[in-house]
């Protein structure tokens, strides 16, 4: 477990090493800045308050779409651009079993996953708090955050696999952008094939908060998402255990 | 780190490794004891570097077993890894970051301190350039730290594939020294792979002879200069005889 942990953080240093993560944090933190600003003046123009809460009004976007881009980033620079330059075998020579830095390599990705996830959540509190918002749902929001973190581990899974199947990190980045956005697609336009995929339940909240899924078929969908998190976890570890470096 | 006693550092029976290609190596035996400094010797794309990639972990052998003191690298990889230092092929470092992170990040895991960072560094004559990013370094000094990496945390048995490649003279001098004083004084074995036999010669105390994929001879080097008037010469004529040519 010591082992673990410590391969573990050396993924994480990897990763913070790379300015481009910083970078995308601050930006997530400009668009939030900007869409407040927008609200704003569309009140004060209007002269209407729409009350909006901008905690939950921006978390379908990141969730969807800009925190799996950067999940994406992540993992492919932890695997496919490893393996491309030959870094791969720096961690691979280290003490640690080949299920370790799997593990520690998906753990970081998905860690920075939750960072981007969290730090929206901060900013737009902080954002609403500093606008005379009182933070309303405050709790319920929040839950929603935690209930929403879940199936992004599935969705850093599906890169994890990608990334082992093609060596390039230009085209493993391709092919999970055009697998969740064909997955989104087939969602809006045949919602009972979408049902069976994994990136229906990218807003989970919405199954257990507000109007909530009976007990039976939420259970369907947990077992679901489990499925798919097992098998792209263990069809990507096993191609990542067999592989010759 | 030190080697448990009456346990070889390098045992590898029987050892098949074949590509899809069809190319790889077969039924290799080879054992190295604590002390012992084994060249591997043989032209490019002979097989060196699959037998080192396959005791070291990198590729998983088709037949046969590796043990490192004792531990099955299949098996019981992190026991037999915690013995083993390597540089294989280009040194596989990140770019982005300076030589001292490359080393911290190894030593993170191997439990090494900041000592053992600075006492690495210093031998291969990286001190100077510890904070500056390995993106600006020469092919020698990212060999030079690739040889750091390997040297971190005093592992018992280093495996080591060209490890002069792309240094100059002086620094090739130095890392042989290194290797015979750190054989000598605290019996770590050597495993080194080089197709230049002169290079063998002077660093190592056994040789073993790999051509297309097969071992054609294992012997010590003095065994070697006794049999034929270089190791040059007898790495030729055991690769004449193989081919069923004149032998010397």
């Amino acid at each position: 477990m010591q082992l673990f942990g410590r391969a573990y953080r050396c993924e994480l240093i990897k990763l913070l090493a790379r300015k481009k993560f910083i970078v995308f944090l601050a930006l997530e933190v400009a668009i939030c800045g900007i869409v407040l600003l927008v609200q704003l003046a569309v009140e004060h123009v209007s002269g209407l308050a729409f009350n909006v809460n901008l905690r939950m009004m921006l978390l379908g976007f990141f969730i969807s779409a800009y925190i799996p881009l950067v999940s994406f980033m992540a993992v492919c620079d932890l695997f496919s651009s490893e393996i491309q330059d030959g870094s791969l075998r720096a961690s691979l020579l280290l003490p640690a079993s080949r299920f370790k830095v799997y593990l520690a390599k998906a753990l970081s990705a998905y860690t920075v996953a939750v960072v981007y996830l969290f730090s929206l959540f901060v900013v737009t509190a902080v954002l609403e708090l500093s606008f005379g918002s009182t933070l309303h749902g405050f709790f319920e929001s929040f839950g929603s955050y935690l209930l929403d973190a879940i199936p992004l581990a599935v969705v850093i899974l599906m890169a994890v696999f990608f990334n082992q199947i093609l060596r390039s990190p230009t085209l493993a980045m391709l092919l999970c952008i055009g697998v969740l956005l064909a997955a989104y697609i087939v969602n809006i336009f045949l919602p009972q094939v979408g049902a069976m995929l994994f990136t229906s339940y990218g807003q989970w909240h919405n199954l257990f908060i507000g109007k909530a899924l009976p007990f039976l078929p939420m259970m369907m969908k947990v077992g679901l998402l489990l499925g798919y998190g097992t098998v792209f976890f263990s069809a990507g570890y096993y191609i990542f255990e067999r592989r010759d470096m | 780190m030190t080697e448990m006693t009456g346990v070889p550092a390098v045992r590898v029976s029987n050892m098949t490794k074949l590509y899809k290609n069809g190319r790889g190596v077969k039924n290799i035996d080879l054992t190295l004891e604590p002390g012992d400094i084994v060249g591997l010797l043989g032209p490019n794309g002979s097989g060196k570097t699959t037998i080192m990639k396959v005791i070291v972990g990198l590729c998983h052998a088709t037949d046969g077993t590796a043990e490192v003191f004792g531990h099955s690298i299949e098996r019981d990889y992190e026991a037999a890894a915690k013995h083993i230092g390597a540089l294989i092929e280009s040194p596989a470092l990140y770019y982005n970051l300076s030589a001292e992170k490359n080393l911290r990040l190894a030593a993170r895991v191997r439990g090494a301190g900041d000592e053992d960072i600075a006492r690495v560094l210093a031998l291969v004559r990286l001190d100077r350039y510890a904070r500056d990013k390995v993106a600006r370094f020469s092919l020698g000094m990212k060999q030079r730290l690739g040889l750091a990496l390997a040297l971190l945390g005093s592992p018992d048995l280093l495996v080591l594939d060209e490890p002069t490649n792309g240094l100059d003279i002086e620094g090739t001098v130095e890392v042989r020294e290194l290797i015979l004083r750190l054989a000598a004084e605290r019996g770590h074995a050597f495993l080194i792979a080089s197709h230049l036999a002169s290079e063998i010669e002077r660093t190592c105390n056994k040789v073993a002879i790999i051509h297309e994929g097969e071992l054609l001879s294992f012997v010590s080097v003095a065994e070697a200069v006794r049999r034929a008037p270089t190791l040059e010469d007898y790495f030729l004529a055991e690769v004449r005889q193989k081919r069923g040519g004149a032998v010397i």
